[in-house]
């Protein structure tokens, strides 16, 4: 009969704390075969008990699953066309948890990995075409406190789970996907109980010097306004083309092209000198999403000797929610266009107007004086 | 319970004042969430009215001032503090030196004996903590002596590295030397040596015949020797932080010793 020989378990291996070579003397302080450090195997700081280079486990799958699911909630909670505090709340909240349920690191580690999965998040958002650069940079800011808030809940979670000896691996699986699926949950709940959209009103006045009659033929839409525009709305908004189409007469239909779609406004209302009301009738543009231009006007008003009052009036259906996020960026980028037309307008009243081209002499013929035509008639026909 | 760092809280308050100092179980955290309340409030109410005057680029100044205030404030609370500060007289002091060669000294008077001093400096994991960058001292062997490897964790505006040294020199009683090298080599990442020195504090005049009684005050002196190795912060700016380094050294070591 043959006897069994039992091997006795190896213990388990250490490490170097500089260079993470294997130690091999576990008997007996001693040094490390590559870097010489000295180590004593009684005590239990002066070696590791894992490779300095394996710790990029603690946090690599965690933040790697916390991007996905972030950048995936986002996408799918964005296909039922409502933006409000499941996407901009609930999917920030549930990367940030598993972000914080998934990694083990030092505070100042696990904050900046939370940044980097910020925007991460918003970096795949805008290389899928899911939101623009100036939606994702405002995205990045917005996700901040919902992000840390639930990092914070997921590090209470995995603290309370492990502190009450339950298999952490086993629960690891499934609150993981039920934290991956609350955001499309929240989604699927706000889409269903929540109301209309609400109707927003944004004015902007400007005096300048100029009567009613220049400032009316100045009148022009952003897409006429010749100087660059400010940083803010080559970031937030299309970039205009050119317009297309007449605004001296009700009923006229002025198409305007943008980069990247068109929106097609009907002047409603002409008082000359005194107001021009549009309404827009069809918009392609990806912005409608975001808001959903419905009408708009210039007035003018006479503001003493010389000077008019020019009021211009942006009515919009508002997408995004909460309100009191969302509104103050859209006010600002609103206010920012108008006074970027209002500007416009002054330059316009200011520029020299050109005279009409000179007749060619013709010695002994006498011709009717032509009515003096210029490019200022009327405000349809700018280009 | 882990122990919030004192770097954590830093940057906590940094970020929101006030956080740090929730961190660190302090109630001044009120004072400074009021505070950058306060001034939110006000950038929100009168930013509009202060368009374009010199205010408004002062706003944001305020603000950071505010957050690197908290944050020092969070960082100070976590500080070793004794409940008897003994220390008299702190000085530092920067030798001049050639090239890129750094050499300055720290000189704190003690009221302690230098029995009771040495004590203190000997318990190496604690005394080399009292340090604006010393984390945590790992002694690779069960007792100082000269020979025996040091683990130096620093933590720098809440940067955790490693660095190695070694103690070259024990005197028991007197003194002792060590160095705290990069772990890339002995010639990168500033290497330098601290040597350590604890001495009866000579008599002050006219008074060395008066009192027949052991001294009751003793002088410790660190010395900070090094190379200042990096080729992009000129070896002057060098000197400076360093300098600076050895004073918020100096003001732990009165808070702590």
């Amino acid at each position: 009969m043959s006897e069994q020989v039992i091997e006795p378990p190896r213990p388990a291996p250490i490490y170097c704390r500089r260079c993470s070579a294997e130690l091999l003397v576990r008997d007996q302080p001693a040094a490390c075969p590559a870097c010489y450090l000295q180590y004593d195997p009684a005590i239990r700081g002066t070696f590791y008990s894992h490779r300095g280079s394996s710790r990029w486990k603690f946090w690599l799958p965690g933040f790697l699953l916390s991007v996905t699911v972030g950048t995936l909630a986002y996408a799918g909670c964005l296909q039922t066309g409502n933006m409000g505090y499941a996407l901009f709340f609930a999917v920030p909240v549930s990367f940030g948890a598993i972000l914080g349920y998934a990694t083990r690191m030092q505070t100042w580690a696990i904050v900046f990995t939370s940044i980097l999965a910020i925007a991460s998040v918003v970096f795949a958002l805008v290389s899928l075409n899911l939101a623009g650069l100036f939606c994702g940079f405002t995205l990045g800011l917005i996700f901040l406190v919902p992000t840390f808030f639930g990092l914070v809940c997921g590090i209470v979670l995995r603290s309370v789970l492990i502190a009450s000896g339950w298999d952490h691996a086993w629960y690891f699986r499934w609150y993981l996907w039920l934290i991956a699926i609350s955001p499309l949950v929240a989604q699927q709940i706000e889409t269903r109980w929540w109301g209309d959209d609400e109707i927003a009103v944004v004015r902007t006045g400007l005096t300048i010097d100029a009567t009613p009659e220049d400032a009316w033929k100045a009148i022009m839409f952003y897409e006429d306004v010749r100087h660059a525009p400010p940083w803010i709305l080559h970031l937030a908004l299309p970039q205009p083309i050119r317009s297309e189409g007449r605004k001296d007469r009700p009923g006229e239909v002025v198409r305007c092209f943008y980069n990247c779609g068109t929106i097609d406004k009907r002047i409603t209302r002409v008082e000359p000198q005194q107001r021009l009301s549009f309404d827009v009738i069809e918009t392609i543009m990806r912005s409608d999403n975001y808001a959903r231009l419905r009408d708009g006007s210039f007035e003018i008003e006479p503001a003493g000797p010389g000077k008019s009052r020019i009021t211009l009036t942006t009515r919009y259906e508002r997408k995004l929610r909460p309100a009191w996020i969302w509104e103050p960026i859209e006010r600002k980028v609103i206010h920012t266009l108008h006074e970027h037309v209002l500007e416009g307008m002054r330059r316009e009243t200011l520029a020299p107007r050109p005279d009409p081209p000179e007749e060619p002499y013709q010695p002994g013929g006498h011709r009717e004086p032509k009515p003096r035509v210029t490019r200022r008639g009327e405000p349809g026909e700018r280009r | 319970m882990t122990v919030t760092s004192k770097w954590t809280a830093f940057l906590l308050s940094a970020l929101v004042p006030g956080a740090g100092q929730l961190a660190a179980k302090s109630w001044t955290c009120v004072a400074w969430f009021l505070a950058a309340g306060l001034l939110a409030a006000a950038a929100q109410r009168f930013g509009d009215g202060l368009a374009d005057s010199m205010w408004l680029t002062l706003l944001p100044l305020v603000g950071i001032a505010l957050s690197l205030a908290s944050g020092e404030h969070a960082k100070r609370l976590l500080e070793g503090r004794s409940h008897q500060p003994r220390v008299t007289r702190a000085e530092v002091t920067c030798a001049p030196s050639r090239g890129r060669s750094l050499n300055l000294a720290i000189e704190l008077e003690v009221n302690q004996s230098a029995a009771e001093l040495w004590r203190a400096a000997r318990d190496l994991p604690r005394f080399l903590t009292l340090d604006p960058f010393h984390d945590e001292i790992t002694l690779m062997r069960a007792a100082p002596a000269a020979g025996v490897d040091l683990v130096l964790s620093h933590n720098a505006f809440g940067r955790r590295f490693l660095r190695f040294g070694r103690i070259i020199a024990w005197r028991e009683g007197a003194g002792y030397s060590f160095s705290d090298l990069s772990p890339r080599g002995p010639r990168v990442g500033f290497p330098h040596v601290f040597v350590i020195e604890v001495a009866e504090s000579p008599p002050i005049d006219g008074q060395a015949t008066k009192s027949l009684l052991p001294a009751s005050r003793s002088r410790l002196t660190i010395r900070v020797r090094g190379r200042w190795t990096s080729r992009l912060v000129p070896v002057g700016v060098g000197r400076l932080w360093v300098w600076l380094v050895c004073r918020e050294h100096a003001r732990l070591l009165r808070k702590g010793l």
